[in-house]
């Protein structure tokens, strides 16, 4: 067994080699040989260059340092290489020359599978292209071959399931002060933070062929097959390196991706069904900062108790990170679909700049705002209206009290639309809520449970920015719903 | 078929059901008509319930949706709309009730969306049987969504609404509805 030192390379990144060479080095033998490919390893840290087993060194002694394990026939290198230079080109514009594209439009209707990748990181914009997407594939009943493969990244949000309560799940002191923008979406489950270490795939499918699990089964299958598969194997020149699965995934009683080791979560789900549809939402965290992840959905006991809804609980599971690079993953999500869906039974025939054929199955790019139909700016006005996220949040109640003075004891009767709908007083020794109870209770103007609009009815000025801060700490609307007037 | 995967659960329930008549009622008689009896009486309006028994003396009629919706239609016009007790149980437990309540007072066409039901982290989308003005909504279900498991057809209504005047097509009678669940079966 042979001992290895970190050493220099010249340009900053620390290279591991044996101690021979190191030393041979000093001892001015042999120069040290560094492989070019190794110059290039992402991390600095040769991966490969792991110290042998005992039961290694007998058997193979150091070969095992150069061997290469070749990604199996089911990933189709040669396919993840096409995947990569598609996916890929047109980041670096010709001028001269426009790219021939295909519209969305022209394609949603098609009765086909489709896997389509949307380039932008706008969180409202992609949910409003999947939206788009799924309201226009055609009925999977008389449309048996129509089912898509939706995938993307989005810059930092949080998403709340359809009917849950952003007061209840959402730590909206902190989700103010970074400015992280919240959205309700149209599939129910619990709130995730997405930022882009997070990729979203989506399987769009018949309501009859709706299961929780089955995509997640395919994708699994994929993942698990490139364990231990060499990072550079896979790229074209043998110069890069990808980062590969490193444990094998299993699935959870839930349908969720696991660890299957540890049992810790690395993709979260959620389902909608609609109009003879299904589609199955999920989360992959690649590379997310867990530790701003996971403050950004914790509330206080206090706060948590304050709140009484019947809305969906987010339920926290431990997660961790998948690490494998982002290409990889989609390339697996989109060899998945296509094995299970979409091999060989047919495609478009013109060809386009924007779509690939993999396995006789079209892959789609969207990356250009101008081609983008309206009806996508429509649900974009929807994601973020805060009438929709704030809006229809399910009735709820708000008790708020005065732990060391007792001079006020109030309960919020919130309802649909985030209007106050009764004020219960139990204490109100000084009657700063008087006001507020009273234009509750005539009805005459809607009072709605922000903050700033509640602070305006109470009767006292340091009361009312206690009362103000304790419904959504001063949460900026504006800002995140684009000049809302509330 | 509702869903696939979960269809299984609720066509082993109905066999073992099937299983116990067979035992009870000593009746040869195919597996078939055996199966028949029991989905059809599974997915009958309770008898107990208000959406029965709201006119006294006279039974609604009863009509189901291919998206596995029933409508107990009164003759005052008065329709209480919910899900199939197969729907429910291919569902599983739900979780929370999206109830129309801005739709009341409002005029809704057959198949528009009346509310959503959600399970295990789906959200599920109803569809109005009928066309006609919504007037109610089963405020028990906020409190208590379990209900639509518990009761589907009958105290889990969902929407009360009343029915627009003129014939109403492409509902189904029990007998079709049934057999339209056998032929998911069959598949």
């Amino acid at each position: 067994m042979k001992k290895r030192l970190n050493v220099s390379n010249g340009v900053g990144e620390p290279v591991t080699v044996p101690t021979d060479q190191l030393l041979s080095h000093g001892l001015g033998r042999e120069p040290i040989t560094v492989p070019t490919d190794q110059l290039l390893k992402k991390s600095g840290v040769v991966k490969d260059a792991k110290i042998p087993s005992v039961a290694d060194t007998v058997t193979q002694d150091t070969t095992t340092t150069t061997q290469k394990v070749e990604p199996p026939e089911g990933f189709n290198k040669l396919n993840f290489q096409k995947y990569l230079s598609f996916i890929n080109s047109g980041d670096v514009c010709q001028d001269y020359k426009q790219p021939n594209n295909v519209k969305l439009e022209d394609i949603v209707h098609e009765n086909l599978p489709i896997s389509i990748i949307s380039k932008f990181t706008d969180p409202k914009l992609n949910l409003s292209i999947e939206k788009y997407i799924y309201d226009n594939m055609p009925d999977p009943r008389t449309n048996e071959l129509a089912r898509r493969m939706v995938l993307y990244k989005n810059k930092p949000v949080i998403v709340m399931g359809k009917n849950q309560n952003p007061f209840k799940e959402i730590n909206l002191r902190l989700a103010g002060l970074y400015e992280i923008p919240i959205i309700r979406r149209m599939s129910g489950g619990g709130t995730v933070v997405h930022d882009l270490g997070n990729v979203n795939f989506s399987f769009i499918a018949s309501k009859e062929e709706f299961h929780r699990a089955k995509f997640s089964g395919l994708l699994v299958d994929k993942l698990n097959e490139l364990i231990g598969v060499d990072g550079f194997a896979v790229s074209s020149n043998g110069k890069v390196e990808y980062n590969m699965p490193t444990f094998k995934l299993g699935i959870n009683a839930k349908g969720d991706i696991i660890n299957a080791e540890n049992e810790k979560k690395v993709s979260g789900s959620a389902y909608q069904i609609s109009k003879g549809k299904s589609l199955h939402h999920g989360t992959m965290l690649l590379n997310v900062n867990l530790k701003v992840l996971g403050k950004l959905l914790k509330l206080s006991p206090r706060r948590k108790e304050s709140i009484i809804c019947k809305s969906i609980d987010s339920i926290p599971s431990p997660v961790q990170n998948m690490g494998v690079d982002e290409e990889i993953f989609k390339y697996c999500c989109v060899n998945a679909f296509i094995e299970g869906y979409g091999h060989q039974v047919g495609t478009l025939h013109e060809d386009y700049d924007n779509l690939i054929k993999l396995n006789g199955s079209d892959v789609v790019k969207v990356d250009s705002y101008q081609e983008l139909p309206e009806e996508v700016w429509e649900n974009y006005k929807r994601f973020g209206d805060w009438n929709w996220t704030f809006g229809k949040t399910p009735k709820f109640q708000f008790k708020l009290y005065d732990e060391e003075n007792g001079y006020f004891d109030v309960t919020f009767v919130i309802d649909r639309g985030l209007v106050i709908k009764e004020v219960i007083v139990d204490e109100d020794i000084n009657g700063y809520f008087s006001r507020l109870v009273e234009t509750v209770e005539q009805g005459s103007e809607p009072v709605v449970f922000v903050g700033e609009a509640v602070k305006k009815y109470i009767n006292d000025e340091e009361i009312a920015k206690v009362v103000s801060w304790n419904i959504d700490f001063n949460v900026n609307y504006q800002r995140m719903y684009d000049g809302v007037k509330l | 078929m509702f869903a696939r995967s979960l269809f299984r659960t609720s066509s082993s329930a109905l066999r073992s059901t099937t299983t116990r008549t067979a035992f009870l009622t000593y009746k040869p008689a195919t597996t078939f008509t055996l199966r028949l009896q029991s989905t059809l009486s599974a997915n009958q309006l309770n008898k107990d319930s208000t959406p029965f028994k709201f006119t006294s003396g006279e039974e609604p009629l009863v009509r189901y949706t291919t998206e596995h919706e029933w409508v107990a239609i009164h003759p005052d016009g008065t329709s209480f709309v919910g899900i199939t007790k197969y729907a429910a149980d291919a569902l599983g437990d739900a979780t929370y009730v999206e109830l129309p309540v801005d739709l009341i007072g409002e005029t809704v066409a057959q198949g528009d969306t009346v509310g959503s039901i959600e399970s295990v982290k789906s959200a599920s989308e109803i569809y109005s049987p009928l066309a006609g003005e919504v007037t109610a909504v089963n405020d028990a279900l906020e409190e208590n969504p379990g209900l639509l498991n518990e009761d589907p057809m009958g105290e889990g209504w969902i929407v009360k609404l009343t029915k627009a005047d003129g014939e109403v097509e492409g509902l189904l009678n029990e007998e079709e509805y049934v057999k339209l669940l056998e032929e998911h079966e069959d598949e």
